[in-house]
């Protein structure tokens, strides 16, 4: 099993009235509402915590994408994964990931992403997303062109990364004379590509075509087992090889407590914080029109059916991973388990969880999870 | 035609004056009451545009001017040489630029709560609001919850989506045309704007503009209206496209 550190670096302080008042802590929330100085200060704790995962052995160290929000503070995935390599020796830094659809010059992920690699020598695993709704919103692109414009950027950064240049690129979104990255990356044949997915056929058979691993997020336990069993079942039938363990990731919050009356309480403040301001995504900002296929979206009215009866969206896959040491070792090998996957993506620090108490539950994870995880 | 299948509507006499109608977005496709009325003095042409009224999107259509080609080849397969044309809204942008490019099909023109020009006067993004919300600022008199997928008719609401797609691949980037202004002296046909009075989504103010910049006369304003003016009110809206026309 591998250990990745999961992170949002979310906004703390989204009013508690945020959708009544501005509809969104996306896009349209207010940024006087942000404050520099506590934000140099929580960059600089969150960034504590994440090199913390570094010292006490996680496998790998996760970065993301968001825009204009105060759900995730990391507009640019790229500068914090240059951040932790310099500060960091042995985790790996996942890019989970460079919203390749929103970039109108995709070729900067490729050149960015081929300098991390080179500084780093080969440390960063690099995840490519579409980017959620809201971004097509904060970044005024086009959601009907979103999977088409993914497709292709992808094929050009693959290209760009593995293939002699100068070439020349004729796609129907982009368009280059000259492709040809300087520098290349060190990683041959190409630094490791990682991909989410919300389930669409189209994404699964095409990541497991490439035998991309699928890293899903707030995924709940019987969606993601019906994800993986497509994705496998594609390797099976189409592709002709056996997915491993390896090329399944999902993300789960973890909260560390001796008493595991005390772990609930102690999270549960920030749970709901998550659930009801950083998550404030009405349906028009998360699934603005043509971002997915018509049968996704009836797939999607439906959860929103769902969660407007259950009060918010699933945080963890599986059993939650909150209470006492002993109990979240059980829970964690009896969720990889079921579901078939390898990879752990634990989110230690959730909407306005302070410092010291994130700090508190890693150390107690670092000293008695961490030695009796298999890995 | 081009590789989709689109239903077109007909209704009027053989010999009476053919006019083209464009329709606009908020599920307003297909043959409606207004038509009827249209239909007393005109050979009445209602296709409903790729994209809209549960056709299929096609990758080909990548703006305004693409729907603008479609309803000339539309007209070439029909075998009218000039048509009458009104377009509401969305379907307004894209009668103007059909003007634009072909003005020798278009006898007369009339704009009916037009999009793809730029005025002082806002324009709120509908594609952040919720169904209901969106639909309030086209129309006056539907009821918007119907579209509100967690209480009203999913299918309805799933439909009003799929047509907001097409509208995003139109008109999402930018919601009007920058080149319309420079081209505008290409519209030398009779062209006559309409409003409703009570359009929420561009109030009648920019009706003047959109007057001014095409030519015409003073905006007529159907009171009580809202941004669908043939929606909100059938009669009054053909009597002011009749009278354009006569």
């Amino acid at each position: 099993m591998k250990l990745y550190a999961f992170h949002l670096m979310p906004w703390p302080n989204i009013v508690p009235d945020v959708r009544e008042k501005y509809g969104s802590s996306w896009v349209v929330y207010p940024n006087s509402e942000y404050d520099p100085e506590l934000g140099q200060q929580l960059y600089g704790e969150y960034l504590d915590q994440l090199c913390y995962a570094d010292e006490i052995g996680f496998d790998a160290i996760c970065v993301n994408e968001h825009h204009q929000n105060a759900y995730g503070l990391m507009p640019s995935p790229n500068i914090m994964a240059a951040a932790l390599l310099s500060r960091t020796r042995q985790a790996k830094i996942a890019i989970l990931g460079n919203g390749i659809a929103l970039r109108r010059n995709p070729l900067r992920v490729a050149e960015e992403v081929a300098m991390l690699d080179v500084m780093s020598g080969g440390r960063v695993l690099s995840g490519f997303v579409r980017g959620i709704g809201a971004e097509y919103h904060s970044l005024n692109l086009d959601p009907t062109r979103s999977r088409s414009s993914f497709f292709e950027a992808h094929d050009l950064i693959v290209k760009a990364w593995t293939t002699p240049g100068p070439f020349e690129w004729d796609g129907e979104h982009f368009h280059y004379r000259y492709v040809n990255l300087w520098p290349r990356p060190l990683t041959q044949p190409h630094p490791p590509i990682f991909v989410p997915s919300q389930g669409s056929a189209e994404t699964l058979r095409w990541a497991a075509q490439h035998r991309y691993p699928l890293a899903c997020t707030f995924v709940p336990m019987e969606r993601l087992k019906q994800f993986y069993d497509r994705y496998r079942q594609y390797a099976e039938e189409d592709f002709g090889y056996t997915a491993g363990p390896e090329q399944f990731g999902f993300t789960s919050i973890v909260h560390v407590h001796e008493d595991p009356k005390q772990a609930e309480e102690l999270i549960e403040p920030h749970l709901r914080y998550f659930r009801e301001r950083s998550f404030a995504l009405p349906l028009p900002i998360f699934f603005p029109p043509g971002y997915t296929t018509p049968e996704a979206y009836r797939t999607r009215l439906d959860i929103a059916k769902q969660l407007a009866a259950t009060g918010g969206p699933t945080l963890s896959a599986g059993k939650p991973l909150i209470g006492t040491p002993e109990q979240i070792v059980e829970r964690i090998h009896e969720n990889m388990a079921e579901c078939g996957a390898g990879i752990l993506m634990a989110q230690f620090q959730v909407g306005d969880m302070p410092h010291d108490k994130v700090m508190r539950s890693m150390e107690l994870f670092a000293e008695k999870v961490l030695p009796h995880l298999d890995r | 035609m081009r590789g989709v299948a689109v239903p077109v509507a007909f209704g009027g006499a053989e010999d009476a004056p053919p006019l083209l109608w464009v329709h606009g977005e908020g599920l307003s496709a297909g043959w409606r009451e207004v038509h009827d009325r249209l239909a007393t003095g005109h050979r009445v042409i209602v296709p409903t545009l790729p994209g809209f009224g549960g056709t299929e999107l096609p990758d080909w259509v990548d703006g305004v001017d693409d729907l603008a080609l479609f309803l000339v080849d539309l007209c070439t397969a029909l075998g009218e040489d000039q048509v009458l044309v009104a377009g509401e809204s969305l379907g307004g942008w894209i009668a103007a630029v059909l003007a634009t490019w072909r003005p020798r099909l278009v006898a007369r023109l009339a704009l009916l709560g037009t999009l793809g020009v730029r005025s002082t006067e806002p324009m709120p993004d509908l594609f952040i609001k919720a169904g209901p919300e969106a639909l309030s600022y086209l129309s006056a008199t539907r009821p918007a919850d119907a579209v509100d997928p967690l209480v009203g008719d999913i299918d309805l609401a799933t439909s009003l989506w799929i047509e907001q797609a097409t509208q995003a691949r139109l008109m999402w980037e930018r919601p009007y045309d920058r080149k319309l202004a420079q081209r505008a002296h290409h519209l030398d046909m009779d062209v006559t704007v309409i409003w409703g009075g009570a359009d929420r989504l561009l109030t009648p103010g920019h009706a003047a503009t959109v007057a001014e910049l095409f030519g015409a006369s003073e905006p007529v304003i159907v009171a009580g209206a809202g941004h669908l003016v043939s929606v909100d009110a059938p009669d009054a809206c053909a009597a002011a496209i009749e009278e354009a026309f006569a």
